[in-house]
């Protein structure tokens, strides 16, 4: 792959100017260690060496509720339309360009397309960002540190602590033609890395994959989990887990939702879904009152089962890409890595 | 790109109750075009606009083309809105949805097919499909048992199939509501119960059911006691259904959604995956 440079000031004029054609997001802080895709305002402003949002950029594809359509009173349906310009998320990590790929994977499945996750996939352009990971973080043990695709331009910042001095430079991998476009015109006359810098990003790139402090084998998860659905942890995890569904909300390949209809004053409805998860007690229920999983332990076994062995089975890869929101979010300390390594530690035969 | 949200007008052509709180339904599209292709065992998601949308099985056969017929047990806000329609009315209707029944496979065997209360429903569809297509399965066995003999559906209907299919109804509780006392003798019990004997062709027999979560266990290993072979026991499950497509998640079971790789399960499929059928608690069903 070609590596283009791009100096920090050159990376400010084009933001500028691209939030002025396209809905522009970027990583925001947003309160201590917290931070937020909100829409562009300055270079200033925007935080490069954030490690990751509380929401995952599902949102933009998934939002949290979408109305599927509206009803007049006379019948007529009418879809809502998407805002007029397409979107830019600046700033992705690679786990989070893994997620919106196994979206894709998903809404497109069972030649039933989600009509509207595609809508919005089509307006939505993709930049990258490099990280460095932090005690949550597992994409590494989940082959998701880095993104072979499913991006339209990428950045590498290798000296991610230094983000002030005036000669700070930024490589560039170019991935779709709409990045090239993107960059209008840019493209053709950024310079080339040089082979010492290619040198150095080689570096960065090993220094990163040793900071990883989490690990997890995937190759016997599939095995340490349905051999062991009735393992007494499950019991213990029901008894902890408070059922708030945080660790799916917050999750970049949790896709659970309701559809329900509302009404308006004037004899019109909607029909609108809504984000929801699979720990909570209503999730499987059916009218009669009958719950296909009415114990919190089932829930969170069930999580659990289909993020690493269900979705595997029927998409070719686990639905997990290792960012640790879910460790982070939960409160009361339910440690998605721990849970497997327990199981498989304490479960699987040991060679005598 | 088809927007498979979007839900078609369909006009109600007839609606009845049928026993106290089950509405038969007959419908078809509004704008004429007919009834889409559709298969016994598949499903339709039927909405009245403002209150909300449900799966419901499909009741009628595809060899009787015109209109769908459904039924629908009141037992909440949307089935309750349904009850209150009248001929005339429009209801918002996408699908069909879910895999139906093998039917390819089925084609040559005997059926044995167990219905347990509104289990019925999506069966009558495979059994006016079998009747109306002479030659195409052998005999066709149903096994149809309800709380009591007032409960039983469609009951006119399959008993005037008497001459082509063997069916047998038995009742936990016998109230005399019906005019079919003298089918029950003194006989109470289960649809399970009835299950012993009925199947003549082990090899050569299909069962499909459809019942309460319960039942399943029951009426599989029963029917493996009968020398089914396990590939020739199917099953139609039910499960909470939002989208009916795949995306929602809420129909998930194991690695299987309901709602597109079922509502028709074979049993290997529960062997596979135990939460799929409800087993006793600690006790390996399996033989
Ligand atoms: C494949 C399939 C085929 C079916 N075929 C038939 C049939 O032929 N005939 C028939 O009568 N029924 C059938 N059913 C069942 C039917 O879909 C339900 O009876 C129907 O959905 C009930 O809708 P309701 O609004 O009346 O009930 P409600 O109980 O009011 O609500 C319906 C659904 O919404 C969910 N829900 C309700 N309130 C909440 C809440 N507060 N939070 C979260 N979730 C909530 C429930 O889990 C329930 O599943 C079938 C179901 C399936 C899956
Ligand atoms: S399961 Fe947890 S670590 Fe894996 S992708 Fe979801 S939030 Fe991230
Ligand atoms: S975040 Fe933790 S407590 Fe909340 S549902 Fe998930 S596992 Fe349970
Ligand atoms: S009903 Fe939504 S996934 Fe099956």
């Amino acid at each position: 792959m070609r590596v283009l440079k791009i100096s920090r000031d050159q990376l400010k004029k084009w933001l500028d100017e691209l939030s002025g054609t396209v809905d522009l997001y970027v990583p925001m802080p947003a309160g201590k260690q917290v931070h937020r895709f909100e829409p562009y305002t300055t270079f200033e402003e925007l935080d490069l060496s954030y490690t990751r949002t509380v929401l995952p950029p599902k949102k933009f594809v998934f939002p949290p509720e979408e109305v599927l359509f509206n009803r007049a009173p006379s019948g007529e349906t009418t879809v809502p339309d998407l805002p007029a310009r397409d979107l830019v998320l600046f700033g992705v990590h690679p786990c989070d360009i893994n997620g919106i790929r196994i979206l894709d994977t998903f809404f497109s499945s069972f030649d039933k397309p989600d009509w509207y996750y595609q809508r919005r996939r089509a307006r939505l352009r993709i930049v990258g960002l490099s990280c460095l990971p932090d005690e949550h973080c597992f994409c590494r043990s989940m082959d998701c540190d880095s993104a072979a695709s499913g991006f339209d331009l990428f950045f590498h910042d290798i000296d991610p602590e230094n983000q002030d001095r005036g000669e700070k430079v930024f490589f560039v991998s170019l991935g779709t033609v709409e990045g090239d476009i993107m960059l209008a015109d840019r493209a053709d006359t950024l310079p080339e890395a040089e082979p010492e810098e290619l040198e150095a990003l080689l570096e960065y790139t090993e220094r990163r994959e040793s900071a990883y402090t989490l690990d997890l084998d995937p190759s016997i998860l599939p095995q340490a989990i349905k051999l062991h659905q009735a393992d007494p942890l499950w019991d213990r995890l029901g008894e902890q887990c408070l059922a708030c569904g945080v660790c799916s909300l917050g999750c970049p390949t949790c896709t659970c939702f309701n559809i329900r209809d509302t009404n308006d004053l004037e004899g019109g409805s909607s029909r609108v879904r809504n984000w929801d998860a699979c720990l909570y007690r209503d999730f499987a229920r059916v009218a009669g009152d009958h719950n296909f999983r009415p114990h919190r332990s089932e829930r969170i076994q069930n999580r659990y089962y289909h993020k690493q062995v269900g979705f595997a089975e029927a998409f070719g890869k686990p639905s997990c890409v290792g960012c640790g929101r879910c460790i982070k979010l939960c409160p009361t300390g339910i440690h998605f890595v721990e849970v497997f390594q327990s199981l498989a530690r304490e479960r699987l035969p040991v060679d005598e | 790109m088809n927007n498979l949200y979007l839900t078609a007008d369909w006009t109600i052509l007839e609606i009845r109750e049928i026993i106290p709180g089950h509405f038969f339904v007959s419908l078809s599209p509004s704008g004429g075009g007919g009834v889409p292709e559709y298969s016994p065992g598949q499903f339709f998601q039927i909405s009245v606009h403002g209150i909300g949308e449900a799966p419901v099985s499909v009741s009628s056969s595809p060899t009787r083309p015109g209109t769908l017929e459904m039924c629908i047990r009141k037992v909440g806000r949307l089935t309750a809105a349904i009850a209150g329609l009248r001929a005339g009315n429009r209801v918002g209707i996408r699908g069909p949805f879910g895999n139906g029944f093998p039917l390819e496979r089925m084609r040559g065997n005997d059926l044995v097919l167990l219905a347990g209360g509104l289990g019925i429903v999506p069966l009558r569809s495979l059994v006016n499909y079998a009747v109306d297509l002479p030659g195409e399965f052998g005999q066709v066995t149903v096994l149809y048992g309800a709380g009591t003999d007032a409960q039983l559906l469609f009951i006119d209907d399959l008993l005037g199939l008497s001459r082509d299919i063997n069916i047998q109804l038995i009742v936990q509780e016998i109230t005399g509501a019906g005019p079919y006392e003298e089918r029950f003798g003194d006989r109470t019990g289960f649809v399970t119960d009835l299950i012993p004997g009925s199947v003549t062709r082990p090899t050569r027999t299909f069962a499909a059911m459809c019942g309460p979560p319960v039942f399943y266990r029951y009426a599989v290993s029963a029917l493996l006691a009968e020398g089914l072979s396990k590939r020739l026991v199917y099953m139609s499950l039910e499960r909470r259904m939002e989208c009916g497509i795949g995306k929602c998640g809420h129909c998930g079971v194991g690695y299987r959604y309901t709602c597109v790789d079922g509502p028709i399960f074979n049993y290997w499929d529960a062997f596979n995956m135990p939460e799929l059928i409800e087993m006793r608690e600690g006790e390996p069903w399996i033989s």
